[in-house]
């Protein structure tokens, strides 16, 4: 087998769904040995070429030969069977067992229906120390932590001697340097032969570590590439029309009053490690501060003991009134707004009408409320001067919210916390899974807000978000605040290591 | 508009042809006439005493289906409403027996007291959940069989009244009983229950509540999803909490009827399977307060007239027949109505998908 | 130890040494409390081998049927109508064990059973309707074919009634275990032990004579059950996909595992277990007779859920209830002693938490226990109120054992079917 040979040729492949084509005429090839890029806006057509390569979806039109052998899958197992996997952005993976009971699920060796769990426990144990990441194979998967998670994902795909290996937006929960050590983990498996494919859209990521690009914009390939062949402002050209949204240096002062004050906020189970130690910071009005750090270092605890959902010891002071006794209605009602970072499972009911939805967190203030009664007519004003103000499409007041798309769902939720005139806004993630439009116009209204005088606590994963938009940037790792940065002149890389602590220091804020 | 009414008509309306065909397939295996048990049925359940009996009937069916819906709005299941009314209907025929007060403030008294004690037995449960984590199907089941001797226990020893053979609490004087509604004068016993305003106004409350208060948008949140309800400040656990509580405070008044209206005391003869009925009852009416009437009035007239079979040596079974498989059928009716419903509502997405594509296209 | 009990695999796959000697302690332990308590409150009845094996006779039917819920549930499929279920084996055991003995009673009470279960199977796996519905609509349908079909099939037969079978000629064989209880027609050597009056002795004789004694086969074979039980769930791969498809069906499902072939064996096993469970109370009554389940089913599944959806926990769970009803239907002194008995337990718990410092756990148990002793020195308790003991106990117990259940993740979600590659 030559180093060089097409192991993945996808030829015509059309993919409809009713009147809407997913997938329109794409060709694709990817050789043994190289890592390739496929890159595109959310609902380009990515992911669904991917199932389809993946055996999860079957093409209306269009062909898939592997290493040469033309094929048609009927079934994900199918695409096993041929050596192609593939790791999907949310994890199927089942908590309450264990991290070898997953990995062999279905394919478990052993006599008949006899499970043979030692051999299982050691062929995992050694495809993992071989693959250079060596894991105890005992442990449960709730226990894990979202990068160990994705690496039993992976073994998964290994165990199964997959020759192709699609990643579908690995890095979303993982910092530079855990991206780094992922692609290459990628680099010892296409040494061996093995072609890796992985859909992204972060630019930089792509282009230090693909050997190829494929860019698709809505459905079809538009352009052909490799990193040495063009750049990060050529490639984004190329997949969208609206440029990168830039943000304008400021014009308005920070106020001097302090919007938000925290002290030693403390988040823990009796005899655990805390998972919010000891954290102070202060926002003032009219500020954006940005917390950056990897997921799960205690930024979600952090935003969740303020709005007043988890327990906590210390003092948060809003506008200098202390609010720790305070439940999450009673924060509300004071003026603390909340963009949640699971939009679909705390931000929206999404079979309920928008209408309904606009009165989420508003329900027991006047007009919503008339006494005892929900009023259906205040509610519809307010989901449609939230729709009109904030171009919210797709839906009217009578609309369920599911019908709506990922950045208009979050565009109402963004309307709606920042419709209630709120003193500080707790952000998290904001334009997770948006597109560059509603990404943008999302960035403008917090920067709206934000020169009206709102304090703002905003965490994000998107390191350029938190450049943009932050006045103030403070770096959280393992529960405490470890680093405030100043975040004009700092790059993602300098960040990066702030955050997986390479760059020592902690700060007392 | 009218699709949508259609829809919520039809799910009922399969189901009961559904047990209908059920009922039939069963009645010709075991080697009866369905015709002429079904028209021996009619006959004798459209007559007026029939008419008004199955709608006396209908009442504790009508106010077991409110309770459960309650609690269903949650998503929870009280199925320890069975215990529930029957510890309640104790204590309702006590204090009503026993309280020396003139009828128009015994009878609402007795009323509020036995909602109260209804509230009061599915506390346990709602704490348990709360508090412990421990699921409120387990502890239910548990409190409806200590229900059972509890209300034995009670009755053989402290509450008894009479000797010998009837075991039964002091019977009710006039001034504790339901008035009757309505007289019909078409014989013995053609008198609408009294009780009949208590449905009715259970019903309004329940709507009003559940449609059109904000505790029933609390609810609804929190029965959809529980962390959008706790951050937007809705307290998920109180939501358990009430709703159990409202659904024991209504599974109170289930066996009142019967108490109040019939026996005049707690005895043998009050009906032991009305939590299942009313959960028909409804399932059928989609947890809908005017549906679960409709719900109620269709099992108590099935009910009523199969009363008549065992008469012309055909097994009265039937009604209970009818019952068990409305239970399945309405949920099978729905499944398929839904999934039409759902397949309609799916092409409308996506032609309004197509339409705001083609818009975006044209603009550019 | 770990404090959650977890659905995962046990970290060690033989028994190790550690878990076993703990079993063993606590074993002797609770053996001493009760001895204990026998002397204090004065109660032979709480060590004697009648209660003992009352008490294995009534764990069964309940052992049994809560295995049945665990296969079920473990798949990601809740059952309420493990009661029509059961049901549904009493009467097919009736007629089977009427025509053709008391092994095919047996046999006719699976069959039962399996009715039901493939109503389930089909409505909740294919259909994915409302599982609790589902449920409490098996419940109620068996309890009326039951009536209908008797009508049709009993009455006018000598012996049966709308409400009961014939009588079943035979019964199943007994055993003792040979040489300690006159098994094979050999020395008692525990009942001996048991007459000789002599402290520990004596109530060791009882409580292993009661426990060995007049066994039905039947007994045997549901107790053999549950070990069995557990071998399937972490010893095959057939247990492996049954507890992945009722933890995330999703991954089985992508992996290429068969999610709705595996609920349906499921499904319809726990059925035809609930059956098996119905059967074994025909035998005991020797007939089919109305309402003969009394509730178990219900029972069961609050064991299950009691015992976390662990076979051993399930055991545990049945046991308690078993022991609970004997001493309710035995002599009052002996109720009496048991809640002594649970008292001192629940104190002793209570004290331990506080030693450990977790103070908020241990007013539960304190408060219980000290409210238990109070009941057993004061109050003179009614003996309509025995019934009801087995309830109590577990309500109890769950009170003060509460949070630390965790049924399958996935129990309730239905998993849509997967059409052949979208």
């Amino acid at each position: 087998m030559s180093e060089q040979e097409e192991l993945v040729r996808l030829t015509g492949i059309v993919k409809r769904f009713g009147t809407f084509t997913a997938n329109d005429r794409i060709d694709l090839s990817v050789r043994a040995g190289t890592v390739h890029a496929i890159v595109g806006e959310n609902g380009a057509g990515k992911s669904t070429l991917m199932k389809i390569l993946a055996g999860e979806e079957r093409p209306d039109e269009g062909e898939i030969a592997i290493a040469g052998e033309p094929v048609a899958f009927s079934s994900p197992r199918d695409a096993q069977a041929a050596g192609v996997g593939i790791v999907h952005q949310h994890f199927l993976l089942a908590e309450a067992l264990r991290v070898w009971e997953n990995v062999v699920l279905a394919d478990e060796p052993g006599p008949g229906p006899v499970l043979d769990a030692r051999a299982a426990r050691d062929r995992v144990r050694s495809l993992a120390a071989d693959s250079g990441f060596p894991l105890d194979v005992d442990q449960v998967i709730r226990d894990l932590g979202v990068g160990a998670r994705q690496r039993v994902e992976i073994l998964k795909v290994l165990y199964r001697d997959a020759r192709v290996i699609i990643l579908d937006e690995p890095t979303a929960v993982l910092v530079p340097t855990e991206a780094a050590a992922l692609f290459a983990a990628m680099r010892r498996f296409t040494a061996a032969g093995a072609a890796v494919i992985f859909i992204s859209h972060k630019l930089d990521e792509v282009l230090d570590f693909a050997d190829e690009i494929t860019v698709i914009r809505h459905g079809s390939v538009v352009g052909r590439t490799t990193p040495a062949e063009t750049d990060a402002a050529r490639l984004a050209a190329l997949m969208v029309q609206v440029a990168m949204p830039a943000v304008e240096p400021r014009t308005t002062e920070i106020s001097p009053a302090v919007a938000l004050t925290v002290e030693d906020l403390t988040v823990a189970e009796a005899g655990e490690v805390p998972a919010l130690d000891r954290v102070s910071l202060a926002v003032h009005g009219g500020e954006i501060l940005g917390i950056a750090g990897v997921e799960g270092n205690g930024q979600s605890e952090l935003l969740l003991a303020l709005l007043g959902r988890v327990a906590a010891t210390g003092r948060v002071l809003l506008g200098g009134e202390s609010i720790d006794a305070l439940t999450t209605r009673q924060r509300r009602e004071r003026g603390i707004a909340y963009i949640p970072e699971d939009r679909h499972r705390d931000g929206l009911v999404l079979p309920l009408l928008l209408r309904e939805n606009a009165a989420l967190g508003y329900q027991h203030r006047a007009p919503l409320r008339r006494g005892v009664w929900f009023s259906r007519t205040a509610a519809a004003r307010r989901a449609r001067e939230i729709i009109e103000r904030f171009d919210v499409r797709g839906g009217s007041p009578t609309t369920p919210a599911a019908s709506l798309s990922g950045g208009n769902q979050q565009k109402f939720i963004v309307g709606r916390e920042l419709g209630s005139a709120p003193r500080v806004l707790l952000a998290a993630h904001p334009t997770r899974g948006v597109d560059i439009g509603a990404q943008a116009a999302i960035w403008r209204e917090l920067v709206t807000a934000r020169d009206a005088g709102l304090g703002t606590l905003l965490v994000s994963a998107d390191l350029d978000e938190l450049l943009a938009l932050s006045d103030r940037l403070l770096v959280m790792s393992r529960g405490r605040i470890v680093a405030e940065l100043d975040p004009r002149g700092l790059d993602a890389t300098e960040l990066g290591e702030h955050m997986t602590g390479a760059r020592g220091g902690e700060v007392a804020a | 508009m009218t699709r949508r009414v259609l829809v919520t008509l039809a799910g009922p309306v399969v189901s009961v042809v559904l047990a209908l065909l059920v009922t039939t397939i069963f009645l010709e295996a075991g080697g009866y006439s369905s015709l002429s048990a079904y028209s021996v049925m009619w006959d004798y359940g459209t007559r007026p005493e029939s008419l008004v009996a199955a709608l006396n009937d209908a009442v504790p069916l009508y106010l077991a289906g409110v309770a459960s819906a309650f609690a269903l709005r949650l998503g929870l299941f009280n199925i320890g409403i069975d215990g529930q009314y029957r510890v309640a209907a104790l204590s309702g025929a006590v204090l009503a027996a026993n309280l020396p007060l003139p009828l128009p403030i015994r009878l609402p008294i007795t009323l509020l007291f036995s909602c109260a004690i209804g509230a009061l037995w599915a506390l346990v449960p709602a704490l348990l959940r709360i508090y412990r984590g421990v699921s409120e199907v387990i502890t239910s089941i548990l409190m409806n069989s200590i229900a059972t001797t509890v209300v034995a226990m009670l009755l053989a020893n402290v509450f008894r009244e009479g000797t010998g053979q009837s075991v039964g609490t002091a019977i009710i004087d006039e001034g504790g009983r339901m008035p009757a509604l309505l007289d019909l004068g078409l014989g013995p016993r053609s008198t609408i229950s009294g009780f009949l305003v208590v449905a009715i106004v259970a019903g309004i409350g329940f709507y009003l509540v559940q449609y059109r208060s904000t505790f029933g948008y609390t609810q609804r949140v929190a029965a959809l999803s529980p962390a959008a309800a706790e951050s937007a400040g809705i307290r998920v656990d109180r939501s358990v909490l009430w709703a159990m509580l409202g659904s024991g405070g209504l599974a109170g008044l289930i066996g009142l009827p019967h108490i109040l209206g019939v026996a005049y005391q707690y005895d043998g003869t009050l009906p032991t399977d009305l939590m299942f009925t009313g959960l028909a009852a409804a399932l059928l009416g989609r947890s809908h307060p005017i549906g679960m009437a409709l719900g109620a009035l269709v099992l108590a007239f099935v009910e009523r007239s199969s009363l008549v079979l065992g008469l012309v040596k055909l097994p009265t079974e039937v009604g209970s027949l009818f019952l068990a498989v409305i239970l399945i059928s309405s949920a099978v009716g729905y499944y398929l109505i839904e999934n039409a419903d759902r397949r309609l509502a799916l092409l409308a997405a996506v032609r309004r998908l197509r339409r705001a594509a083609a818009g975006t296209e044209a603009a550019r | 130890m770990t404090a959650t009990t977890d659905a995962a695999a046990p970290a060690r796959l033989r028994p190790d040494v550690r878990r076993v000697r703990a079993a063993v302690m606590w074993a002797l332990l609770g053996l001493g409390l009760l001895v204990l308590a026998r002397y204090l409150t004065d109660a032979p009845g709480l060590t004697s081998s009648a209660t003992w094996g009352s008490a294995l006779r009534l764990t069964v039917p309940i052992a049994v049927v809560a295995i049945g819920g665990l296969f079920s549930e473990r798949s990601g499929v809740i059952n309420v109508g493990l009661e029509g279920m059961m049901i549904g084996g009493t009467w097919v055991a009736g007629v089977f064990g009427w025509l053709w003995g008391p092994w095919a009673a047996l046999a006719g009470g699976v069959v039962g059973g399996l009715v039901f279960g493939a109503l389930m199977a089909v409505l909740c796996v294919e259909l994915g309707l409302n599982q609790l519905v589902v449920g409490i609509a098996i419940n109620v349908v068996a309890a009326a074919l039951a009536r209908f079909l008797s009508d049709i099939v009993f009455t006018g037969v000598p012996g049966g009634s709308i409400a009961k079978s014939p009588r079943i000629a035979e019964s199943l064989p007994t055993v003792s275990a040979p040489l300690l209880s006159g098994g094979f027609g050999g020395p008692d050597l525990l009942r001996a032990l048991e007459d000789s009056g002599i402290p520990v002795v004596a109530q060791f004789g009882g409580i292993l004579g009661g426990l060995t004694r007049d066994v039905s086969l039947a007994a045997i074979i549901g107790l053999v059950l549950i070990p069995l039980t557990a071998l399937v769930l972490w010893r095959t791969k057939f247990g492996l996909h049954w507890r992945a498809a009722g933890e995330e069906p999703a991954a089985l499902q992508a992996l290429g595992g068969r999610v709705h072939r595996t609920r349906w064996i499921a499904v319809l096993t726990g059925s035809g277990l609930a059956g098996f469970a119905g059967g074994y109370l025909v035998l005991v009554s020797q007939s089919y007779v109305e309402n003969q389940t009394a509730g178990r089913g219900f029972i069961g599944l609050a064991t299950l859920i009691f015992g976390n959806w662990m076979p051993s926990g399930v055991f545990l769970g049945s046991s308690l209830f078993g022991f609970s009803d004997a001493v309710g239907l035995g002599r009052p002194e002996t109720f009496r002693a048991l809640l002594f008995v649970i008292a001192v337990v629940f104190v002793a718990v209570g004290v331990l938490r506080l030693v450990r410092g977790t103070r908020r756990t241990a007013i539960a148990p304190l408060v219980l226990g000290v409210v238990l002793v109070v009941v057993y020195a004061v109050v003179p308790l009614p003996s309509e109120l025995a019934p009801a003991t087995p309830y109590l106990v577990t309500l109890a117990v769950l009170v003060v054992a509460g949070t630390t259940m965790r049924p399958p993740a996935a129990l309730g979600r239905v998993l849509r079917r997967r059409t052949p590659a979208g």
